[in-house]
């Protein structure tokens, strides 16, 4: 298949043909109107040929709306430049051998879901011994000294149990993100870690199915992982950050600022 | 709700003379670097960085640029809307990851290689040899900006702006910047309320005065470290003071508490001021007459709530180190489409924050301007002082 990378456009039924499929609710009774009414916002967002395929009333004054049409922009895929977890993913085996031979000690991880937030299943998913989708959760590994708080966790209790145990990172997760309440959540944290002093000493980390990785740097965060992640990821991410910022730390220590070469 | 305006309003120019007049705010001060920290997302920090930037340019002064954050990006990473650039005249330096260094309309001249590495490539001060924008991210902790300001004062920048990232406070810690300026805007409340009262939190807190003790002299703050904790009281016998060492003021407010002979003392932090110390000493009548000093204002991390119970109870807070901010801009527009008027957004925070500085950089409006700014710029309408 012929993808133009330069111009990329929905698939339906044949190459390029944009056709693509929405569906959203109203706050308006079902009728001819209402119908109408989703196919002009459709078209106002870029679909031509569009078909109301499906519409149900959904309660006395909302209708549930799905929509077919041909999209008719395109994006220019070689112009995106996103940063991503700076990491080689290894296997549970391979994390443990790095963390035995490059770092020398067991990783200290505190972990929870903090705020009002009380979904752990993402964070149990990465942390917890039975781990997600046949990997082992970073609990199961030899070279990991974990603390998964729970849900509900506050800010303050999160950092004091990091301090208590000497962490290396703090993971904390987020999947309520309405209105986005995660950002107050996450941006307080951020601060609390800075204002105690212990910045340059722990990865902070968080996780969430709303989180991307370019979210997590703009609040001062050292990683972000979205939907997906598996436990043997973050243990990937956490050795070799925690590896590479205790080689810097080293040589830190050394000449500095050292001047650009010509 | 009208998304026309709005995305007309994110291109739109600030006033020339508006722009002098917020770099002369900060400037006049003696500020040798400025923090630009917003109350959240999209409330008009990079605005009011460029309008800073454009100004002290126009004023002849060398200017260097850091971001704690990450800005001038061509689309917000949180709503996907476009975003206004950061646009840098020639000499200009800035402090940038190699990445975004590529990808710069400016033509950039390297002068020094950090020790710093971020995900977007190594931080590296460069030079700017031709005009245009860039996208500007130098660290997004304490210690790399603190070190990319250093590095860019002592290349002869004798004016350094920091943006802030998101509702991020950080870079507004006097060991970091001079002077503050907050944005705040439409984005923080759906009501004129709701932000006029978030503002007011924000500055309130930001602007907590300084510990005027008798004691603060003897007190150096530098070799305080964020596991001291100083409880001062008087009792019969004089002044008494106890240091205390704790893993952190977090796990150990309880066993702080309990060491305080009684209500009225004075308890110096090295570290952090969290909502449980307050709660605690509210809790165990130790609050009245008593004082919290923190290093600076940056270290209050307590919620308004547990700080207003605090201090109802008869209890301050107070800082070895202000912070001066130097004023305040608005910004009446919201990404999601909710706008206030200009003027009364501006009139509302004017009236809360008295006696600082508010400015709507786009409008091109001030209040509280001290009559020294007024005539700047426009000598023949305000003269001399008699």
């Amino acid at each position: 298949m012929d993808v133009n990378m330069t111009r990329i456009r929905p698939y339906g039924d044949t190459l390029d043909d944009g056709y693509m499929q929405l569906s959203f609710t109203l706050p308006v009774p079902l009728s001819a109107e209402a119908r109408k009414a989703a196919e002009i916002l459709a078209e106002k967002m870029g679909l031509e040929d569009v078909k109301v395929v499906y519409a149900h009333s959904i309660a006395d004054s909302f209708s549930f709306f799905v929509v077919y049409g041909r999209c008719i922009h395109s994006v220019d895929m070689t112009a995106i430049d996103i940063p991503k977890v700076d990491a080689d993913f290894m296997s549970y085996e391979e994390i443990n051998e790095f963390i035995e031979k490059r770092i020398g000690r067991k990783i200290v991880v505190v972990a929870a879901c903090t705020g009002t937030d009380a979904h752990t299943v993402g964070i149990d998913a990465i942390i917890n011994m039975k781990g997600y989708r046949g990997e082992y959760g970073l609990e199961r590994y030899p070279w990991f000294v974990t603390y998964n708080l729970g849900s509900q966790v506050p800010n303050e209790d999160l950092v004091a149990k990091a301090i208590q145990v000497d962490a290396d990172a703090i993971l904390v997760s987020q999947v309520v993100t309405q209105r986005n309440i995660h950002i107050d959540n996450l941006t307080h944290l951020a601060e609390l870690v800075e204002a105690e002093g212990i910045r340059d000493r722990v990865l902070l980390i968080v996780g969430g199915p709303r989180i991307s990785h370019e979210l997590a740097i703009e609040l001062g965060y050292d990683a972000g992982f979205g939907p997906g992640t598996l436990p043997s990821h973050v243990g990937s991410f956490i050795a070799q950050a925690l590896e590479r910022s205790i080689r810097n730390r080293a040589e830190a220590k050394g000449a500095y600022p050292c001047q650009m070469n010509p | 709700m009208n998304p026309s305006v709005s995305s007309a309003k994110i291109g739109a120019m600030p006033s020339l003379d508006e722009t002098t007049r917020l770099a002369d705010i900060a400037i006049s001060s003696g500020a040798k670097s400025i923090a630009v920290i917003g109350l959240a997302k999209n409330s008009g920090k990079t605005v009011t960085l460029n309008a800073i930037i454009k100004g002290a340019q126009a004023s002849g002064i060398s200017v260097g640029v850091a971001s704690a954050g990450r800005d001038g990006e061509k689309l917000d990473a949180l709503t996907g809307l476009p975003k206004p650039k950061i646009a840098l005249q020639k000499g200009t330096l800035v402090a940038t990851a190699e990445r975004l260094a590529m990808s710069a309309t400016a033509s950039l001249e390297p002068l020094i290689k950090t020790k710093h590495i971020s995900v977007l490539g190594r931080i590296i001060v460069y030079r700017v040899s031709s005009p245009g924008t860039i996208e500007v991210a130098s660290g997004n902790r304490a210690s790399i900006v603190k070190d990319v300001t250093g590095i860019m004062h002592h290349l002869g920048a004798e004016l350094i702006v920091i943006d802030g990232a998101l509702g991020r406070k950080f870079s507004s810690a006097p060991s970091l910047a001079d002077a503050t300026i907050l944005s705040t805007g439409a984005v923080i409340a759906p009501t004129l309320d709701g932000v006029v009262r978030a503002t007011a939190h924000a500055v309130d807190i930001l602007t907590t005065e300084e510990w005027s003790d008798s004691c603060r002299q003897s007190l150096n703050p530098e070799v305080l470290t964020n596991q001291d904790v100083i409880i001062l009281s008087s009792g019969a016998t004089g002044k008494q003071a106890k240091a205390l060492k704790v893993e952190s003021v977090l796990v150990s407010a309880t066993e702080i508490t309990r060491q305080l002979p009684g209500p009225g003392s004075t308890l110096v932090l090295g570290g952090a001021l969290p909502g449980n110390l307050l709660r605690n000493l509210t809790a165990n009548r130790m609050a009245h007459g008593s004082t919290v000093v923190v290093r600076d204002a940056t270290r209050i991390l307590a919620t308004h709530r547990d700080i207003s119970l605090f201090k109802s109870r008869g209890g301050r807070i107070q800082v070895l180190n202000e912070i001066h901010l130097a004023a305040v801009t608005t910004n009446p527009i919201s990404p999601d489409g909710r706008m206030f008027d200009a003027e009364t957004l501006l009139d509302a925070i004017a009236d809360t924050v008295k006696p600082i500085p508010v400015v709507d950089v786009i409008a091109g409006k001030t209040r509280n301007l001290p009559d020294c700014h007024k005539t700047t710029g426009d000598k023949t309408e305000g003269g001399e002082p008699a």
